[in-house]
């Protein structure tokens, strides 16, 4: 579980407080600039805070050792370009990295999470391949597929979607569904509201730094609220959303 | 692991080679005999004195180099990193010209792998600070040339304030790079930082791998980034430091092994470290046995060798790459 109790960077998040626990997905809505990415970092102990503290499973995240954090939760950030062209295989062995395992060694325990990743994201017919020969969709799934190997009970994903078509987001945001069904947790960054409505069990709304709401679809879903937010226009009815176009004026 | 075993067996071949050939012919039975430590006298002369810390000389810089460049392409994800191209070399170059300068060489044996080492560990120490603040290559090479010049600008000075002929040939020497009448005392100055930075490298491997997927994300699956650069720059100043005081400045080998050993161990940083390192000492083992045979009135510089065959490769490879 982490906890972030109003973690503060300045001029760029401002007290911020939430909580992501396993067995529910949770989407951070807010638009380009409200702070998510640095909010993440500052809660996963990866970027130092101003303000605040944030816990993982108890432990303060900032102290937290690298290899101790990456078990406990699996953090996909926006980057996904290889600096080689490895393998699908080894990319998702690189899940390992935080048991003691590496591409080139992994262990009997590293080969089997590898396998489960592997499948569970429909990649056994691309496990030989090299990564740069894939597609936006399929380099995706590959890091979903690190991401799972570790078998953290979290995952933290920034933009897992982003630039992807709309049948690979679907299929995306479906793997993370299921590894939440399973039991784990999640926390994605999306800019899609209709994607959000209809995989996400709770909402956290950011806007300039700060959280503005914090709930289910059903209560923070709001036309008014997406004005506010992002200023469109756009029309809810239960998990249909239709952004029509920027607010007047 | 079978490509180690293959590379490893080849620089044991080039190096028996190298003993085997040369300017006083030596038919094998008479080499495997000085070999053994025993035959004529001068055979063990030509052998135990020249040939072989000649060969060894040649091995273990060329592996340091390759083992270098491989861990700071791992590190800053770029096949064009290397010691030579960061400004490493050209700042251990300097500082092993100032020791020859002021007669520390001379004086003691430690001097000049030291002086070597101090250059090479600012150098890389600056690039990686650097690498820091920027994820652009471009500036880190910049900096590179940057350094180079600056460097090759107080070489200039020494070299033209230099008290005598003698000096004045050996700082030429080292700046040129050569294993010519390397003795095993040489080898055995540089021996322990040469250890030092492959042990350094080789424990911190597996973060290489790790930086494949970018910084953030290498950090995100559970490396600490601090350390692993640390690891690094420390790994392959001692390597670089250590090299030059034995070998002088020699270019390229480091950015061309890697090269050519990526596509065998599926593009890994980790497993190309060895195969980098055997692959650049065998290049360095033949490049001085031709250096040695090709009929010149001087005899040809390892390092000049080396940069002819080296800098068109690493022309090539720029040129060729995509992206930033």
């Amino acid at each position: 579980m982490i906890v972030a109790d109003r973690l503060t960077r300045t001029g760029i998040v401002d007290g911020a407080s939430f909580r992501i626990a396993p067995g529910e997905l949770v989407v951070l809505l807010g638009p380009n600039g409200a702070g998510k990415t640095t909010l993440l970092r500052m809660a996963l102990g990866l970027l130092g805070a101003d303000g605040g503290t944030a816990t993982i499973d108890g432990d303060d995240a900032a102290r937290l050792a690298p290899a101790v954090r990456a078990r406990r939760v699996s953090y996909l950030p926006q980057a996904r370009a290889l600096a080689w062209p490895a393998k699908v295989r080894d990319v998702v062995a690189l899940g390992r990295f935080a048991h003691g395992a590496a591409p080139g060694w992994p262990g009997a325990a590293d080969r089997e999470a590898i396998v489960r990743a592997l499948a569970a994201c429909d990649l056994d017919a691309l496990s030989d391949r090299d990564a740069d020969t894939l597609s936006g969709g399929e380099l995706a799934r590959v890091h979903l597929a690190r991401a799972l190997a570790t078998e953290a009970a979290l995952i933290v994903a920034d933009e897992p979607v982003a630039s992807l078509d709309p049948r690979h987001q679907h299929r995306v945001l479906g793997l993370l569904r299921a590894f939440v069904e399973g039991g784990g947790g999640a926390l994605a960054v999306l800019h899609d509201l209709p994607l959000a409505a209809r995989y996400a069990d709770r909402l956290i709304w950011m806007k300039d730094g700060r959280i503005v709401a914090d709930g289910s679809v059903a209560e923070t879903m709001t036309a008014t609220r997406i004005a506010e937010t992002y200023g469109v226009t756009a029309r809810v009815d239960g998990v249909d959303v239709v952004v029509e176009g920027p607010v007047a004026g | 692991m079978r490509l180690v075993l293959l590379l490893a067996l080849a620089c044991l071949a080039a190096v028996i080679a190298a003993c085997f050939l040369g300017s006083v012919p030596l038919p094998l039975p008479r080499l495997i005999a000085a070999l053994a430590g025993g035959g004529a006298p001068g055979d063990a002369v030509v052998v135990w004195l020249i040939r072989l810390p000649r060969a060894l000389a040649a091995l273990l810089a060329g592996a340091a180099l390759g083992m270098s460049g491989a861990a700071l392409q791992g590190l800053l994800r770029n096949p064009l990193a290397e010691p030579g191209v960061l400004g490493v070399s050209a700042c251990a170059t300097l500082t092993a010209t100032v020791a020859l300068y002021y007669g520390l060489a001379g004086a003691w044996l430690f001097a000049l792998p030291l002086a070597s080492i101090v250059g090479a560990l600012a150098a890389t120490a600056l690039i990686a600070a650097v690498a820091l603040r920027t994820s652009s290559v471009t500036t880190l090479i910049l900096v590179g040339v940057g350094l180079s010049s600056f460097a090759g600008s107080i070489m200039a000075l020494l070299l033209n304030l230099a008290p005598n002929p003698f000096t004045l040939t050996d700082m030429i020497n080292w700046t040129l790079g050569s294993v010519a009448n390397r003795s095993f005392d040489e080898i055995g100055a540089a021996a322990p930082f040469l250890i030092a930075g492959a042990a350094i490298l080789i424990a911190s491997r597996r973060g290489l791998s790790a930086l494949t997927l970018g910084e953030e994300a290498a950090a995100g699956i559970g490396l600490d980034l601090r350390r692993q650069r640390i690891a690094v720059v420390l790994g392959a100043g001692l390597l670089t430091g250590g090299s030059i005081a034995m070998a002088g400045a020699i270019g390229f080998v480091g950015i061309v092994a890697p090269h050519l050993v990526r596509p065998w161990v599926g593009h890994d940083p980790a497993r190309s470290l060895v195969p980098s390192a055997l692959l650049a000492g065998l290049f360095l083992v033949l490049a001085d046995i031709g250096v040695r045979l090709i009929p010149t009135s001087n005899e040809l510089r390892l390092g000049v060798v080396a940069a002819l065959v080296g800098a068109p490769l690493f022309v090539l490879i720029a040129a060729r790459r995509r992206g930033a």
